[in-house]
């Protein structure tokens, strides 16, 4: 009990790591001064895992197309929150918890995750996933 | 000891090129060295005209050619939000054909990403995941990095190259450039720059000769305090062999249509 609750602190820890955020300030054109933070912020709220709206990053964590090599710690934690507070309609996750299942309905794509319905878009080109209505 | 510094010193005061440089010019095109040693001071403001007209020349030879095929090894920096440096390695694969056709590849350990454009709609296509977007699209390479980046938040990659040659090749924003001498990439001649613009100081390796080529490119990025870089290594392919497949997304089995999240209409 008491070595769970300190796993879950540990584990709560990892995954506010800010540390693995990228700032994307990194720039590889010359003639294209490209500031993703200001363009995506003003239409996209990324509702991160602590209730808290953070400006839209690229993320090590999760500029990935697999996440299997990436620390389990970190998706574990978005769990927890995601069962205290439900995730609202129309916020954009980076990554989705584990265990979903594909569901395609009327040509339309969506990521089922418990009772959480996602539907994959591209944010430049990452994916990410924003919360729907169940359909 | 004290005769080495004294004579360090008065190189120094008279701003006579180091030992390094003196090195170099004994292979380098003397002239325009002596010129741009004589100017002694890089501060902002100082432009070599041989060094803009390179970077021209360049640019004309590159608006020149209707097909081209260029494989790019890059390196670059991200910096964490605790401060810390970690470099990213990747290739993009980029093939073109004048005036509207593009198709673009960037493979990552991370991220695979692929683009097709082919003068009405562009797609973006990732591999792994297996979803796909298609959008409305200029009908102009030109035009592309432009829409994708302001309504889609999508950086076309190498857009420079699609730049320099053009009006919009960004020369206006250069304050400093030097001619930093001969050097040799990947067994290829070439003569190195480096420019200094608002934010950003970057340097450009162009090969010597009939084909004034962009071998590789450093751009250093001033505003973050660790000035992180991005580097790219270019082999190129000038004769290569497109057809008009190469320029269609058909998707494969199993591949999932997505839409964008667009960051402005």
């Amino acid at each position: 009990m008491k070595w769970a609750s300190i796993f879950g602190v540990l584990m709560l820890l990892a995954g506010n790591a800010d540390a693995r955020y990228v700032r994307n300030t990194t720039r590889t054109s010359i003639n294209r001064d490209v500031d993703v933070n200001r363009n995506v912020n003003r239409n996209v709220n990324v509702d991160r895992n602590v209730n808290r709206n953070v400006s839209y990053h690229r993320d090590i964590d999760v500029d990935v197309d697999y996440h299997h090599y990436h620390p389990v710690a970190r998706a574990a934690a978005v769990t927890a929150t995601a069962a205290v507070t439900a995730a609202a309609i129309g916020s954009v996750v980076n990554s989705l918890p584990p265990s979903c299942t594909t569901v395609e309905q009327v040509g339309v794509t969506y990521q089922r995750c418990g009772s959480t319905w996602y539907q994959p878009r591209y944010v430049g080109t990452q994916v990410s996933y924003v919360v729907v209505t169940p359909p | 000891m004290r005769w080495s510094f004294v004579v360090v010193a008065a190189v120094g005061l008279l701003g006579l090129p180091s030992s390094g440089w003196s090195q170099q010019e004994k292979q380098g095109p003397p002239q325009q060295k002596v010129k741009a040693d004589t100017k002694h001071k890089e501060t902002d403001g100082d432009i070599d005209p041989a060094a803009i007209a390179a970077l021209e020349k360049m640019g004309a030879f590159l608006r020149g050619q209707q097909t081209i095929a260029v494989r790019v090894e890059t390196e670059t920096d991200e910096v964490l939000d605790n401060g810390q440096k970690i470099q990213l390695n990747g290739t993009s694969l980029l093939s073109a054909r004048r005036p509207d056709r593009l198709r673009a590849e960037v493979i990552s350990d991370r991220k695979h990403r692929q683009f097709f454009y082919d003068g009405k709609t562009l797609t973006l296509y990732s591999p792994r995941l297996g979803y796909y977007a298609t959008v409305p699209a200029p009908p102009r390479i030109r035009d592309l990095a432009d829409v994708l980046s302001k309504r889609y938040g999508v950086e076309l990659p190498l857009a420079d190259l699609f730049y320099w040659g053009t009006n919009r090749s960004g020369v206006d924003r250069i304050r400093s450039a030097i001619d930093v001498g001969p050097s040799r990439i990947d067994g290829a001649d070439t003569e190195q720059y480096a420019f200094r613009q608002p934010d950003l100081d970057w340097q450009i390796w162009i090969e010597r000769g009939p084909k004034p080529l962009p071998r590789k490119l450093v751009l250093t990025t001033l505003k973050e305090p660790s000035q992180p870089q991005h580097v790219m290594k270019l082999t190129w392919d000038l004769k290569p062999e497109h057809t008009e497949r190469s320029f269609i997304f058909v998707p494969p089995k199993g591949a999932k249509k997505i839409e964008f999240l667009e960051v402005s209409k």
